[in-house]
């Protein structure tokens, strides 16, 4: 093996580590946690545009991921606060349903609560 | 052999190089276990407590925190009779002997008293006429707004009417006390208390919107978001806060529309109508139940005038996002703002 062969090959072991390492890095962020009754009870991926449904309180509650964003697109509740929020970064602001009990949080959120 | 040493040589720094990402990464935000408790029956919404510390027994802490709740939730109750002289009593015989209720009605006199009038806990029976023109435009599709014949019947509504003679409270005929405005933040309150009794130090309380952080076990703040009242899939600032409560009030949740104008549920203790000068007011203070009754009574006032309030007192700070498109801060906001 030449001296040059294993400066290339050293070269392309770091730059894959470095791909590996950013991967890794970022998988939390591109996760959403979904509770139910503050139970973790499934867990988005937030690549993957899809329709989720579960059951809450108040009868079916359909959660939508498009684009890495999260609305609750079907619930019911008084006021419809949740619904009415749209497609929401959960990593910045988590979506909490109060009447059906369930709320979507970011896997990397880097807030700790929310004054509303 | 040479190539041997080289080879060598590189799985080292490639090792070492892994380190500094291992440790890089770790460094950018510090992990917690959080236990979280969670109570949906009180207060028609959520208390979420976040304790980052360890919890020996889950269930005691619960039913002890649980208890509390339900004691404040009956006292301030204006729903339902409770039968342990709350706050329906008070509203329906016109008196009531608890020490409790009547110490929290004092404090909220005097703010409305010394203050301003736009905090009045004497507003029970406008509230209650806005709040049905609300159930009927959301459950119903009945959007009108109330007739000046409920307006005419509106009793007295100042709250210096009401009495406070040691433990006992009494009012006027036609009266109606509501707590709504307060009751979450003085709820916030007890439960710091309770969870400090029961020895806790680091946590973190959201009742139903009212956050509450003490600080985190390494010293660190807490980071509150704040919604954004125009565009609320969003925050529009985030804020480090150690041992202060944030509270907002703000008109984009419990709102109806007629002719395409909104009415939230914040009713101008003058006009008798809900108040139009700011979308949100956000209250940063040591005390929640300070944040509930301050962001309610500048949500009527405005942004000079709330101003001057705020300034006149000692840790407390606001947030105005005002209907005329601007952000306004009082003169602390940039110690709490997360850049």
């Amino acid at each position: 093996m030449r001296k040059s062969d294993v400066i290339l090959i050293f070269i392309v072991v770091v730059l894959n580590t470095f791909y590996l390492f950013n991967t890794v890095s970022f998988s939390d962020s591109q996760k959403a946690n979904v509770y139910y009754d503050n139970v973790l009870i499934m867990e988005l991926d937030l690549n993957v545009d899809g329709v989720y449904e579960l059951e809450g309180v108040n009868g079916e509650v359909e959660i939508t991921v498009k684009d890495g964003m999260v609305a609750i697109t079907k619930e019911t509740s008084p006021l419809n606060v949740c619904s009415n929020q749209g497609y929401v970064d959960v990593n910045k602001i988590p979506l909490i349903c109060l009447p059906n009990r369930v709320a979507v949080e970011g896997g990397n959120s880097d807030v700790d609560g929310v004054a509303r | 052999m040479k190539n041997f040493k080289m080879i060598v040589g590189m799985i080292v720094v490639l090792v070492l190089l892994l380190l500094g990402f291992m440790f890089g990464k770790n460094s950018g935000k510090q992990e917690y276990e959080i236990t979280r408790i969670s109570y949906f029956e009180y207060f028609d919404t959520a208390i979420d407590i976040s304790l980052y510390e360890e919890v020996e027994n889950k269930d005691d802490l619960e039913s002890v925190v649980e208890s509390r709740i339900k004691e404040i939730h009956e006292m301030t109750s204006s729903f339902n009779d409770y039968e342990n002289h709350s706050l329906y009593e008070l509203n329906e015989v016109g008196e009531v002997d608890n020490e409790e209720l009547a110490n929290l009605i004092e404090y909220a006199i005097s703010y409305y008293e010394d203050y301003s009038v736009q905090f009045n806990i004497a507003l029970g029976p406008v509230i209650d006429v806005w709040k049905e023109s609300l159930t009927n435009c959301r459950e119903f599709s009945k959007c009108e707004l109330p007739s000046e014949e409920e307006f005419d019947n509106i009793g007295n509504v100042n709250a210096s009417n009401i009495t406070v003679s040691g433990s006992v409270v009494k009012i006027e005929e036609g009266m109606k006390v509501d707590l709504g405005a307060i009751s979450k933040g003085y709820l916030t309150d007890e439960l710091t208390k309770v969870l400090k009794d029961e020895g806790y130090e680091y946590f973190l309380i959201n009742a139903g919107g009212n956050v509450y952080g003490t600080t985190k076990p390494d010293g660190e703040s807490y980071s509150v978001a704040v919604v954004n009242p125009v565009e609320n899939s969003e925050s529009f600032i985030t804020l480090n806060v150690l041992n202060k409560s944030v509270v907002t009030s703000g008109d984009y949740e419990r709102y109806f529309e007629v002719d395409n104008i909104r009415y939230n549920h914040l009713i101008n203790s003058e006009t008798l109508f809900p108040s139009t000068l700011h979308h949100s007011v956000t209250i940063i203070s040591d005390k929640s139940i300070d944040g509930d009754i301050l962001s309610t009574m500048l949500f009527g006032l405005t942004y000079e005038e709330g101003l001057e309030i705020v300034e006149s007192i000692d840790g407390v700070d606001a947030i105005w996002y005002s209907t005329n498109g601007e952000i306004y801060k009082s003169s602390g906001i940039d110690s709490y703002e997360k850049k």
